[in-house]
């Protein structure tokens, strides 16, 4: 009698954790961001690839090459492809600078003809595109418009890429592979460099790099390119 | 006599049934007491005062106004949304019991969701409540509760929901009916936890609330931790700048806090409906907690206060996880901080923005003054 009756205790309370049991796997923030999710696999354990870092807390900034300040001249227009955050990272780190220029995330190839110099901050993000109303054909179309006209116009480009490691996705290296072949100069998060992708296209190109530890080291960059 | 056998074991079997149901009142009874708050300069309101549906309800919740009087602008900060997300809940209490407001006003609701704390989850092997000794050697006890609003309080689910949110709750989705952050902006004759959301709905625009706050948690597994989500759409489009200032003051400290974009199709959550929908600009911000994700071990005070779980350590180190664990954790009282200084510094670059509209307070020091202090200095002894 004393077994029957554990046994069907037991199955109670296999019955009552197969209805109840479920774990949320809704997060607070709403969905997930799957361009943020297939990049994460990059190197969700944060150990591989292993690469030599140059910059680290100490040495927070490195400069390869020589940059020509004198060639990034006003009017200036800072621009995201991709609508990440990282833009707008570089508007608030001019804006604490007293940097004088325009933040225009979203502009349109035709609005870009007077701009002497173009911070194009590159960096896919579903959650930004979405917010922005853009798809990604779009953007990779108004990317190449966009760089179209700096062509014609002469302007100066600078490549920033200050996502980090997570902002290595497909789309994100179609954009980047957009811009670098005008840019004058490159600015690069380190972590973002895990495949070497960045300090090669400099050797191989002979570009000015300045290879950064963390975002708030736009900050310093930036007043370092931009004060009298 | 045989006539009367029935009744003794009937009377055994009402015995039987008190011996369960008498503890189990107890401790049912035990999670409605409501923990006291230590006094400073504040007044309460409630938040029926916003929502006349929810007077003389579980749901109703106090909402503490701090007024520097000095004009500005006015901040809502609120935890307890999902009242397991305990970091969230302590650092509206530490705000409360601490801050001296020197520029506009500031609206703090510690226990958003005050029915979802009245019960908690048996079966993920949560706790009930938790202790934090202070250094008077007073001990103060918190309830951990549940993500959803007390069933007792709200039922049943229905099998299909369309709010005021967008939100279409079907499928395994359906006892979100229950989950504050998805039923906003709620609904002044809807259920329960829509009437919570149409208070907070009613307050952001009735005390013309420039920025928000929503705290919360979540289970390490999750991408976005350390984590603001900001809706852009405020000021014209400037929220994000207002964040990202934020999010280099914290890294500047040596602290993580991304800024993210709200994701447009987050219906029914704070960041998505109450930005899209007030004046205000409405941030959400995440810290994991150890407590909280499937793999957590055994469940105690040391786990919820210091935020240590070996189970995650070994998942980062078998790759199984983004967000980098090691053995050191992620006490509750570094969480605490974390929430309490991006608040500081997203009112800091708000005011920055918007001078007319300034919002600043004292009172609860730097990230490292308050880690060092600890939870037990941090929160202040009930006289």
């Amino acid at each position: 009698m004393k077994k029957i009756f554990a046994l069907v205790l037991a199955a109670l309370m296999l019955l009552a954790l197969a209805a109840c049991g479920r774990q949320d796997t809704t997060s607070p923030t709403g969905q997930a961001d799957p361009n943020a999710a297939t990049q994460a696999t990059l190197d969700p354990s944060g150990t591989a690839p292993a690469f030599d870092m140059q910059t680290s807390e100490d040495k927070r900034i490195v400069n390869i090459g020589t940059v020509d300040k004198t060639l990034y001249a006003a009017p200036i227009l800072v621009t995201s492809f991709g609508q990440s955050t990282d833009a707008s990272t570089i508007d608030t780190a001019l804006k604490r600078v007293g940097g004088t220029y325009s933040y225009l995330p979203q502009v349109a190839a035709d609005a870009v003809g007077s701009y002497k110099t173009m911070i194009i901050c590159v960096g896919a993000s579903t959650k930004g595109l979405g917010q922005a109303g853009i798809d990604e054909k779009d953007e990779v179309a108004r990317a190449e418009a966009i760089m179209a006209k700096a062509k014609e116009t002469g302007a100066q480009v600078i490549f920033v890429h200050i996502g980090g490691e997570t902002r290595r996705g497909a789309l994100s290296d179609q954009l980047a592979d957009l811009v670098l072949p005008q840019c004058s100069y490159m600015i690069v998060k380190e972590d973002a460099n895990w495949d070497y992708k960045f300090t090669k296209y400099a050797e191989e190109h002979s570009l000015p790099l300045t290879l950064i530890f963390g975002q708030k080291d736009t900050v310093q960059v930036m007043s370092d390119l931009f004060s009298k | 006599m045989k006539k009367f056998a029935y009744l003794w074991k009937n009377a055994l079997v009402l015995l039987a049934v008190l011996v369960f149901a008498i503890p189990a009142s107890v401790d049912f009874l035990a999670m409605q007491k409501r923990e006291p708050v230590a006094k400073n300069d504040y007044e309460v309101r409630m938040l029926s005062e916003y929502c006349e549906g929810l007077k003389d309800t579980p749901a109703d919740t106090e909402i503490y106004v701090l007024d520097s009087g000095v004009p500005g602008g006015t901040f809502l900060i609120f935890g307890g949304t999902h009242p397991n997300e305990t970091a969230g809940m302590l650092a509206a209490v530490s705000l409360v019991e601490n801050m001296k407001p020197t520029a506009g006003r500031f609206f703090i609701i510690p226990w958003l969701n005050k029915s979802g704390f009245t019960h908690t989850s048996p079966l993920d092997g949560m706790q009930d409540f938790f202790d934090i000794t202070l250094d008077d050697g007073s001990v103060r006890t918190f309830r951990v509760g549940n993500r959803l609003t007390n069933p007792v309080h709200q039922w049943p689910d229905r099998t299909y929901y369309e709010g005021t949110s967008g939100r279409k709750l079907v499928g395994t989705e359906t006892a979100e009916i229950r989950n504050v952050n998805r039923m906003y902006y709620g609904d002044p004759d809807g259920v329960l936890t829509e009437k919570v959301c149409w208070g907070v709905y009613q307050l952001i625009l009735k005390e013309n609330v420039n920025l928000t706050m929503d705290m919360h948690e979540g289970s390490p597994e999750f991408l976005y931790l350390d984590c603001t989500m900001v809706n852009e759409k405020a000021d014209n489009n400037t929220a994000m700048s207002i964040a990202q200032g934020m999010s280099l003051d914290m890294e500047f400290d040596d602290l993580t806090m991304r800024a993210e974009f709200s994701g447009m199709k987050s219906y029914g959550l704070s960041h998505r409906s109450l930005g899209d929908n007030t004046q205000s600009m409405m941030t959400l911000m995440e810290t994991y907690n150890p407590s909280m994700g499937p793999l957590h071990g055994k469940m105690d005070d040391d786990l919820i206060i210091n935020g240590n779980e070996p189970n995650y350590v070994e998942a980062y180190q078998r790759g199984l996880n983004y967000f980098k664990i090691d053995d050191s954790g992620y006490p509750l009282i570094n969480r605490v901080a974390r929430h309490i200084t991006c608040i500081f510094y997203l009112a800091k670059n708000y005011t920055d923005a918007h001078p007319d509209r300034a919002m600043a307070f004292e009172g609860l020091g730097s990230y490292e003054e308050m880690v060092q202090k600890g939870l037990g200095g941090l929160l202040k002894p009930i006289k």
